[in-house]
């Protein structure tokens, strides 16, 4: 449960950071590049976290995957 | 707290671990002619954010070339440069500098970065610039200073004809290109004005802006993709260093305080 809701967290943040570029694009196209520059380094930061927390709970989910099942084969050897 | 387990085993090897002996470079000629680069793409490069005249030139200028040789206080160095164009530069209409100076920019940028690249390589004959160098590797960690230690030394006396040949004409297509791209970028005369840089100066931010965005969303996309093919064994070892990270950092406090100890005595 606790590794969802992290990873749900995780998205949502990717989800801000990429809402970031769409508006950096937009900066860019309206000629101004300083405001696009700081659109996209807030963006980087984002999306960097929001990668952190997505890949902390696949990792724990694998891990946690593998416990069940090792788990189910002890209670069918059982 | 002192550490146990694994991580006293691993404290140990590495103090048991002998010094790696010292190999001096045979680079002579080299050494100056990437000296020179690196102050003329240094000098050149300055030309990309300077609105305010030469001493603002040879600020630039110094802070670039400090980039190479402090590898690990880029963001200081950018802030501080950045910093002091910003109180010292003055407004003025440079739209007409288009032409030339956008294969200026281009040519000092190629020669920053390839002399950069190099610099590693010769730094010890490069006096006193060495010795600085020297004092700066030793926070570099430890595979990254091996390797510039021991693979990117170059045991030839000088270049051949071929290399040199080569390498030319790779420079020249590279410099031609970076030109040619960033005249294809518009810019809008306002808004030059309104950040205080010159045209080739807004070009490179924003062709930087959209290529870094290009990134962020491939490294993205690839990421997600193939971070789920990881194996258990690697899945573990991740989540075990993220805790470590998150919850044990008196461990990594012990860890790097004997690494610091370790460095110090050499």
């Amino acid at each position: 449960m606790f590794p969802r809701i992290r990873e749900l967290i995780g998205w949502l943040l990717v989800g801000g950071g990429l809402f970031l570029i769409k508006m950096a694009v937009e900066f860019v196209d309206d000629r101004l590049p300083i405001n696009a520059g700081v659109m996209v380094m807030a963006a980087a930061t984002l999306i960097r976290t929001g990668m952190h927390l997505v890949r902390v709970s696949v990792a724990a989910e694998i891990c946690l995957s593998r416990e069940r099942s090792g788990l189910a084969s002890a209670g069918d050897d059982r | 707290m002192k550490p146990d387990g694994i991580l006293q085993r691993i404290s140990e090897s590495n103090r048991d671990r002998p010094a790696q002996p010292h190999q001096a470079t045979v680079e002579g000629s080299p050494a100056l002619f990437y000296g020179i680069a690196i102050a003329a793409g240094a000098t050149a490069s300055a030309m990309l954010f300077t609105r305010g005249g030469a001493g603002l030139l040879i600020l630039f200028a110094a802070g670039l070339a400090a980039l190479v040789v402090l590898r690990l206080w880029t963001v200081g160095i950018l802030l501080l440069v950045i910093q002091g164009a910003l109180f010292a530069g003055q407004p003025q209409r440079l739209i007409d500098r288009v032409s030339f100076l956008d294969l200026v920019t281009a040519a000092g940028v190629m020669t920053l970065l390839v002399a950069g690249s190099r610099f590693l390589m010769i730094a010890r004959e490069l006096s006193p610039i060495a010795n600085l160098s020297e004092a700066t590797r030793r926070y570099l960690p430890r595979n990254l200073r091996e390797s510039t230690e021991h693979d990117l030394t170059r045991h030839a006396a000088d270049f051949g004809i071929a290399e040199r040949g080569t390498g030319i004409l790779r420079i020249v297509l590279a410099v031609a290109g970076a030109a040619l791209l960033l005249r294809a970028i518009p810019v809008d005369p306002n808004s030059l004005d309104d950040a205080w840089l010159i045209p080739s100066g807004l070009r490179l931010i924003s062709l930087a802006v959209l290529l870094l965005s290009i990134f962020l969303v491939t490294d993205l996309l690839i990421e997600t993709v193939t971070w789920r093919r990881l194996s258990v064994r690697e899945a573990r070892v991740f989540v075990r260093s993220v805790l470590t990270t998150w919850c044990d950092r008196e461990l990594r406090a012990v860890m790097y305080q004997e690494m610091k100890q370790r460095r110090n005595r050499r």
